[in-house]
């Protein structure tokens, strides 16, 4: 069979299988006790076994059926709990993970050591347990399942032949048309079975039940329990006493699926002529239920869509949005109110698609979330800190590209709580805070935004080592420095350049990147605060946009053209007089309560400057972009703006700096979005 | 051709059977993501055949073949079993699975089974 185009399928529920398994290994590491943790991953571990072994990922499928046995053992309780058992555990994990990453490329990893860690692990208990009848070999294979169960089928069996013996007989009988002619023989059985059967016992069992129901067995070579051990190699031989001809007996072993052969051989024969009706065997058969169609119908509650497809719908959607407006403003010129009335419907069904498209991108929040529970754990174990990750929210949901995005500035942030926030145990003992220090992540839903809160209770920043290093690296002069406030010299962290020095890291116990997350967040059009007391913690609030196709922006023209510029960008728009403009360096600057804005011409830069001329009064736009900013020259302002973002991304656009998109006005023209960062 | 319902919590397994199912032209008439969703919906569809995964979540398959079994003495199961399961196979085989079939699944042996059986 070729399983490639299960693939996707594969990776994608094994890794929500692995989630799964994370989720439980902490949750079994918080509580020992609770077995419905490993019940929980056992059935995971289990799942992921049958799945890889489908599409023949041998070293996935050897792992987790190891895994299995170990966890097997745990929920019988022949295993305690341990800290080794769950670092142990943990590792299976992150190379199973590994294992599924690298499908593709059909790289097996050697996972030797770790199975035979696993399989210590199991021996080492086994012995301390003094459970010295089992067989190592037992224990991989079957577990220890095998010594009980045997016991148990052994009651089971005779009890069935003693309840089944004298009723059956007699209901056999009736159904099998004239064994009224037969006499009780005694015959011996050889069954042989494929040699591609993998559960023989269960394949014995399976000839063993059909044949109770024709008659009594007397016995078995090898025996019930050493079948049910699967202690044979493909044949085994069944004496039984019945009433029921060759045929129907062969018949009723070789209706059995992956079955060889079956010789029949009689012990003991009686003189009655054996001449069977083999029709009866015929008739019943065709006696099954002719089948109907069922007029029932298939439930399916969800469907797996392409991101590709809804980002297809959600430009559609923008592209009907965008033909309403103009259907608006020429039905404005008609003045007719049966085309007014209509278009409001259209205006409402158009809103309602929006809203609905909007939210079938959204997923929720607890797809990125999920995985760091498992990552504070690690990082606080590796770091000697005991650290409590507090998570709400989860089931905010947001959109699926701002998702994307978000994950790795979480990461960031996180690392820094718990790396450089939180104090080590001794000097949180010290400064009498709880030993085990406390990490919340949060999300909710504000009108139109998602709020994600990052916060830690350990030893905050403080502004005052921010602002000697901000002149140490030569920022900004001392007295600069000296005239920020607290809070805005806790933003200095934000200031390229300014992170990722060690010295940073010591000092201010914060400050890793802290521009790459700025940069991230602006660039889905959100922002980034940060609120910190020395001494209690910090909490940095990243507020988000629902969804990233579509932006508030600021409509300017330059030179009868109409430009959007994101308004995440704009601080403010203000009027000025062309003998404002001061030059530093050949360059123009303007400068605005203390702050110098270099100026940019948009006419310059977007080379319209044949139709420029020199004007008395300016309007500026200043933004802001990576805590540079910058004053526009525009024409005219024209307003805010909901506007769809269009990617430039054919071969000539792509490259073209200074854009970060197109969009479609009401009135079918195109109009450009600035992007600031490049711009500058 | 039969009406075939699975339960299974793996969509990937459950998306594995049925393509071998469909492609030898069986109905798949429902899915069932454990075996309460099956014991649920085994009297409204009323499949002429069951193939029943052991290990899920909610309700196990052993527990959902015995509910099915009290329902519908006729039923015809057939349970999903990976390697190392013997006993649980047993079990099922005495409560009235009537086969079972082995992961890593092989269409023929899928094909076979259901030959059998119906």
């Amino acid at each position: 069979m070729d399983m490639s185009e299960y693939k996707d399928l594969f990776k994608e529920e094994s890794g929500d299988h692995l989630q799964q398994l994370n989720d439980s290994l902490l949750g079994l590491e918080q509580n020992p006790k609770e077995l419905e943790y490993i019940n929980t991953m056992f059935r995971s571990a289990h799942t992921l076994k049958g799945m890889s072994a489908t599409m023949g990922f041998s070293a996935i499928a050897e792992l987790t059926h190891e895994m299995e046995n170990l966890m097997d053992m745990v929920r019988k309780e022949h295993i305690e709990v341990s800290n080794n058992l769950i670092d142990l555990l943990f590792q299976c994990l992150d190379t199973l993970e590994a294992l599924v990453e690298n499908i593709d490329t059909y790289e097996d990893l050697d996972i030797t050591s770790l199975r035979a860690s696993l399989a210590n692990m199991m021996k080492a208990t086994l012995s301390a347990d003094s459970i010295t009848d089992v067989v190592a070999s037992e224990i991989t294979d079957i577990g220890i399942e095998i010594a009980k169960s045997t016991q148990h089928v052994e009651e089971i069996v005779p009890a069935m032949d003693v309840e089944d013996g004298a009723d059956k007989s007699d209901e056999d009988k009736n159904k099998d048309c004239n064994s009224d002619n037969h006499r009780i023989r005694i015959i011996s059985l050889k069954v042989i079975l494929e040699e591609s059967c993998i559960l023989k016992s269960a394949r014995s069992t399976l000839v063993l039940i059909n044949i109770n129901k024709l008659g009594e067995i007397i016995e078995c070579d090898p025996n019930e329990t050493e079948l049910e051990d699967e202690k044979f190699d493909r044949d085994f031989t069944i004496v039984v006493s019945t009433s029921a001809n060759d045929d129907e007996i062969i018949e009723s072993v070789k209706k059995i699926a992956e079955i060889e052969d079956v010789i029949l051989t009689v012990l003991t024969q009686n003189e009655t002529e054996e001449n069977t009706e083999e029709n009866c065997e015929i008739i019943k058969k065709q006696s099954c239920p002719v089948p109907t169609r069922s007029d029932s119908v298939k439930s399916i509650q969800s469907v797996r869509v392409n991101i590709e497809r809804l980002d297809n719908l959600m430009n559609l959607v923008g592209e009907l949005i965008i033909n309403k407006i103009r259907i608006n403003q020429l039905a404005s010129d008609l003045d007719s109110k049966n085309l007014e009335e209509s278009l409001a419907t259209l205006d409402r069904l158009t809103n309602e698609i929006q809203t609905e498209v909007m939210e079938s991108r959204m997923v929720p929040i607890d797809q990125i979330f999920s995985r760091f529970p498992r990552m504070v754990r690690d990082l606080a174990k590796s770091e000697g800190k005991q650290v409590n990750l507090i998570i709400e929210g989860k089931e905010i949901e947001v959109d699926r590209t701002v998702l994307d995005e978000i994950g790795d500035p979480l990461v960031h942030l996180l690392r820094n709580a718990v790396d450089h926030g939180i104090e080590s145990e001794k000097d949180r003992s010290i400064l009498g805070k709880p030993v085990s220090g406390l990490v919340r992540l949060a999300a909710s839903r504000q009108r139109n935004s998602i709020l994600i809160e990052v916060e830690d209770d350990g030893k905050g920043i403080d502004p005052q080592s921010l602002r000697e290093i901000a002149v140490k690296k030569d920022l900004m002069s001392q007295e600069e420095a000296n005239k920020l406030s607290d809070s805005d010299a806790q933003n200095l962290i934000f200031m390229p350049g300014f992170s990722g020095a060690k010295t940073v890291t010591d000092v201010s116990g914060r400050g890793v990147g802290m521009d790459a997350v700025k940069t991230k967040i602006e660039a889905l059009g959100g922002s980034v605060r940060i609120n910190s007391v020395p001494g209690q913690g910090s909490i940095i609030k990243l507020q988000l946009p629902l969804t990233v196709a579509i932006i508030q922006s600021l409509m300017a023209v330059v030179s009868g053209e109409t430009y959007a510029i994101p308004l995440s960008n704009v601080i403010k728009y203000v009027g000025i007089q062309s003998s404002d403009i001061k030059t530093i360096e050949g360059n123009e600057v303007i400068v605005l309560r203390g702050e110098v804005f270099p100026l940019l011409r948009l006419h310059h830069l977007l080379d319209c400057t044949a139709e420029y001329e020199e004007k008395e009064k300016l309007i500026v736009v200043l933004v802001e972009k990576n805590g540079a900013n910058l004053g526009l020259v525009v024409d005219s302002l024209i307003g805010q703006q909901e506007v769809i973002i269009k990617t430039l991304n054919n071969k000539i656009l792509k490259n073209t700096k200074g854009f970060a998109g197109a969009t479609i006005l009401g009135n079918g023209r195109v109009s450009l979005i600035l992007d600031i960062a490049t711009l500058i | 051709m039969a009406k075939v319902m699975i339960v299974d919590d793996a969509a990937f397994m459950r998306m594995v059977i049925k393509d071998i199912l469909t492609k030898n032209g069986h109905d798949v008439v429902a899915e069932c993501v454990d075996g309460l969703d099956a014991v649920n919906k085994y009297p409204q569809v009323k499949p002429e055949l069951v193939f029943m995964d052991i290990v899920m979540p909610n309700m196990e398959g052993i527990d959902a073949l015995k509910k099915i079994m009290e329902m519908d003495a006729s039923a015809k199961v057939v349970m999903c079993s990976s390697i190392g399961q013997q006993s649980v196979v047993t079990d099922a085989l005495k409560t009235g699975a009537l086969d079972f079939i082995v992961k890593p699944f092989d269409a023929a042996k899928v094909v076979e089974v259901i030959g059998k059986v119906i």
